[in-house]
């Protein structure tokens, strides 16, 4: 066995490991307003939308491998230094996904993976191999655009909504959007899976052809890399990030269901517009801006500006920063010589006990399901406390 | 918008997913919220006004056929979405040469 070998398992390894906390960073994405809103149980939220992430895997095979389309020169990722620079830039984007949950703060797992990427193409060759009109047109540009119209259509929505809910009543209008959000959030996940994991798909096949497995000339994705792109961000889903569902169903802003279904509607429709006119766009991102705007459209108070400045930060910081880790860990693999198994299974060693460490420290704020849990809340009592004071307070609102 | 004469943002295709956002995001709660309307109409008239408790089951109707075309068009858009652009001067989908040859 060579190293390219060896190599190529990590990457594949680490590409499917990767996906897995895209699906439990991003479970947040489809579901957080549902379960704010006790539309649906914490575990059935979750479930339903790994199961759809699956399916939304596997509707579109048409793979939006961005990373090698524009953002950085193809030519950086030939060959077996090519596949440790892949590999690097994977444990920065694990690593950032796994701090970024820690502060449970919603962040792009899509960028993550293309910052590291971007640093350890610097580290490894030069700035020059990064494509600034791509990294502009595809990444950075969407990024500035996607969550403020998002977050516009959600607060017309959400204040349309509201207006209607005047004629209807108040009880038979949440109860009638709780039963409309199940159907927001499934079509929120679907399109993640079809977004998402694609992305995954993209790097392993890049690896094989890196390796040689398969011909650039005749591109296509394996089955079995289709099948266990989709298996671990269904199963990663299904975990479910209870810290970013709390930060994004609660502590952005106090949801009740006309907004949750409203915030859905917007993120489906801008995630599915953009995808089909060819911009690639953070999920989380858009669906933050879509809370958000739902909290604009009732009550310019409600949202909580504190928890959007943190996450804004985060959004700033998160190419960079996985550029950074994704520039560490190349230089660390480096020490063992360019392309050397060694370099890599070393800091895959690294990278796990990092990983380790962090769920060790999330133990002590552990959230879990039952501290979301508001199905309890019926459609009668939020309409009951909500003139009053706002929707009852969330159950678990860490800092 | 430019970079060194390179067009980085498509404003036509930008305006359609404004549109397009707009119409599904805005359209959709406002034909929900129209659908449970009538619904809650059709259901209070129910034992008095044969006629009227029909219009409002058709405006349901109407409503919940738009909810449902709406979402039929975004499970269309998500098959079809086009595949990003290879970059300029690569034949393949991505221009990356074997570390080995293979077989």
């Amino acid at each position: 066995m060579s190293a390219s070998d060896i190599i190529l398992g990590m990457v594949v390894f680490t590409a499917v490991c990767f996906d897995f906390t895209n699906g439990f960073h991003d479970t947040a994405n489809a579901v957080a307003t549902s379960i704010a809103t006790g539309a649906l149980k914490p575990r059935v939220a979750v479930a339903m939308s790994g199961v759809l992430n699956l399916v939304g895997a596997f509707i579109s095979i048409k793979v939006a491998a961005t990373i090698a389309k524009g953002i950085v020169n193809a030519h950086v990722l030939a060959g077996t230094a090519g596949l440790s620079l892949v590999f690097a830039a994977l444990i920065g984007a694990i690593a950032w996904n796994l701090i970024t949950w820690y502060l449970t703060l919603p962040s792009s797992s899509s960028h993550a993976l293309i910052g590291g990427v971007i640093g350890a193409t610097i580290v490894a060759s030069s700035v020059h191999q990064v494509k600034v009109n791509g990294l502009l047109s595809t990444v950075i540009f969407p990024a500035l655009f996607s969550p403020i119209i998002c977050g516009l259509v959600a607060m017309v929505g959400t204040f349309s909504a509201y207006r209607l809910i005047k004629r209807i009543g108040e009880k038979q209008a949440r109860k009638g959007y709780r039963y409309g959000q199940i159907g927001s959030a499934a079509l929120v996940s679907l399109a993640h899976g079809t977004n998402d994991a694609q992305k995954t798909m993209g790097v392993i096949a890049l690896a094989l052809i890196a390796h040689g497995d398969i011909s650039a000339n005749h591109f296509y994705v394996p089955f079995w890399v289709k099948l266990s792109c989709a298996t671990a961000i269904a199963l990663g889903t299904m975990i479910g990030g209870w810290r970013i569902i709390n930060t994004m169903g609660n502590r952005l802003t106090d949801i009740e269901s006309p907004q949750g279904f409203s915030a859905e509607s917007a993120s489906a429709s801008v995630i599915l517009a953009s995808s089909y006119y060819g911009y690639p766009l953070s999920t989380t991102q858009v669906v933050s801006g879509g809370v958000m705007g739902s909290g604009l459209g009732k009550q310019l108070a409600s949202v909580h500006w504190d928890v959007v400045g943190q996450m804004a930060t985060a959004w700033i910081l998160t190419i960079p920063a996985a550029g950074a880790l994704g520039g560490v860990a190349w230089e660390v693999s480096r020490i063992f010589g360019k392309g050397s198994a060694a370099g890599s299974i070393v800091i895959g060693v690294l990278a796990a006990i990092g990983a380790s460490l962090i769920f060790q420290l999330a133990q002590r704020n552990k959230i879990g399901a039952k501290d979301l849990d508001r199905s309890g809340v019926t459609p009668e009592r939020e309409a009951e406390r909500a003139p009053r004071g706002g929707p009852p307070a969330p159950a678990a609102a860490t800092t | 918008m430019a970079l060194l004469a390179t067009p980085i943002i498509n404003g036509s295709a930008l305006w359609k997913i404004v549109l397009a956002s707009a119409l599904g995001g805005i359209g959709v709660v406002i034909a929900f919220g129209l659908l449970v309307l009538f619904l809650t109409r059709a259901e209070q008239v129910r034992a008095r006004h044969g006629g009227e408790r029909v219009l409002y089951l058709l405006g349901s109707l109407v409503c919940g056929a738009f909810c449902l075309a709406v979402v039929a068009v975004g499970i269309y858009a998500m098959a079809k979405k086009p595949a990003t652009p290879a970059p300029k001067g690569t034949k393949a989908s991505a221009a990356v040469t074997p570390a080995s040859p293979r077989r």
